[in-house]
């Protein structure tokens, strides 16, 4: 009987030090909470290559229209040439999509990644193993009763078995989380780079294009010396400075990814990361990406 | 100037041309025959554009797609590791379980 008691006792040392010697490095609540941002991350990624994809489209159709209108009752060189940016602009926005597929299945699986992160770090294994354990401490009682009259600080020790293997498990959980951030994390840092280096790419892109049909308007207009400037030449050349509005959604994603990645960088290098300005900037990307949805399907 | 900067150049300055082509302003100024050449080249440079930008976002998705492997695995290994933290929340819940057999017997 004095063997069971004191291997029972052990046991629970072991716990203790189970618990207190895991406390360095993020909580599993921080891990969740940056596994779920990391969920809705993935979730906006697909949306934005979506409404980026659409715009590409939209200001392609724009372009060819207007070339056909050019070419009407022209040449037939000329109507060949925009024949042949018809079919081979299509071919080129066709591979385009294959490769935002590409992009869109990373982002699923980066989904399947953090679901399963979050998972892990706020599931309920302790809190039901707390219960396991204080229905074992009422089965000690009967094994040996004296364990009632055993105190610690004026509070009875059975009192402090299931709270206490509940933080057990935790801290296992919190060891194994861990383990997997230093040896996994690295790779998910690099997925999450990724796609924010893609979201910057799209985004220079984007306002290469911009840049110069706003510049050749505003130059065009001001090379004619012989004429007088429109009325709307100022207004043209500040819009010339301002980003196009899909550029708003991309680099709400860049920026969103950068917090990402940078929150899920802290948690493997053990610095503070600063949930509030990922949790805004997922916020923007889906108000921003909402908007661009809305006003393509009307 | 590496060869990236190289296509950056030589792309801005096709966007610079064929803007200039399309703007309406310029397009109307020109005679017949240069707006046939006009509309011609500013074609062919929708489609070239279109081309190096593609080239551009497939260096990016040739990389996500190796990336693909490993975020694969990372997910394997947490499940692994769910799976430990659920053994050892068994094994916890087992050794209750066993302990109160054992005072029942006890008890008798």
């Amino acid at each position: 009987m004095v063997d069971r008691f004191t291997g029972l006792w052990r046991g629970g040392i072991l716990l203790v030090l189970l618990a207190v010697g895991g406390c360095a490095g993020p909580s599993n609540e921080q891990i969740a909470q940056i596994a779920q941002s990391g969920e809705v991350f993935a979730a906006h990624v697909p949306r934005v290559y979506d409404v980026a994809f659409e715009s590409a489209v939209d200001r392609d159709s724009s372009d060819l229209a207007n070339q056909r209108k050019n070419a009407k009752g022209r040449p037939a060189a000329v109507q060949n040439a925009v024949m042949a940016a018809y079919v081979g602009n299509t071919d080129a926005l066709a591979q385009r999509l294959d490769q935002f597929n590409t992009m869109k299945s990373h982002a699923r699986l980066l989904d399947k990644y953090f679901t399963k992160l979050n998972a892990v770090a706020s599931g309920g294994g302790s809190a039901a193993a707390g219960e396991a354990a204080t229905g074992a401490a009422d089965q000690l009682e009967k094994l040996a009763p004296s364990i009632k009259d055993l105190s610690i600080g004026g509070k009875a020790v059975s009192g402090f078995v299931g709270p206490l293997v509940s933080l057990g498990v935790s801290t296992f959980t919190n060891s194994q989380l861990q383990a997997h951030l230093k040896a996994s994390g690295p790779k998910v840092q690099e997925a999450i780079a990724l796609q924010g280096a893609m979201f910057a790419l799209l985004l220079d892109l984007e306002r290469d294009r911009a840049k110069a049909t706003a510049d050749a308007k505003v130059k065009v207009a001001f090379d004619a010396f012989d004429q007088p400037l429109p009325s709307t030449w100022s207004a043209e050349r500040l819009k010339s400075l301002k980003p196009a509005p899909i550029t708003n959604a991309l680099s709400a994603a860049r920026d969103a990814a950068d917090q990402l990645q940078s929150n899920y960088e802290q948690l493997v290098t053990g610095g503070d990361g600063s949930i509030g300005r990922l949790q805004n900037a997922l916020a923007l990307v889906g108000a921003i990406v909402t908007v661009f949805e809305t006003s393509n399907r009307q | 100037m590496d060869e990236q900067q190289n296509v950056n150049a030589a792309k801005a300055q096709m966007l610079s041309t064929k803007a200039t082509l399309d703007n309406p302003t310029y397009f109307n100024g020109l005679d017949q025959d240069k707006q046939d050449a006009a509309t011609i080249r500013s074609s062919e440079l929708s489609t070239a554009i279109l081309k190096i930008e593609n080239t551009q976002i497939a260096s990016i998705a040739a990389k996500v797609a190796a990336n693909a492997a490993d975020l694969k695995t990372a997910t394997a290994e947490l499940a692994a590791a769910n799976a430990e933290v659920q053994n050892f929340t068994r094994l916890i819940a087992a050794a209750g379980g066993l302990l109160g057999i054992v005072g029942r017997i006890v008890a008798l």
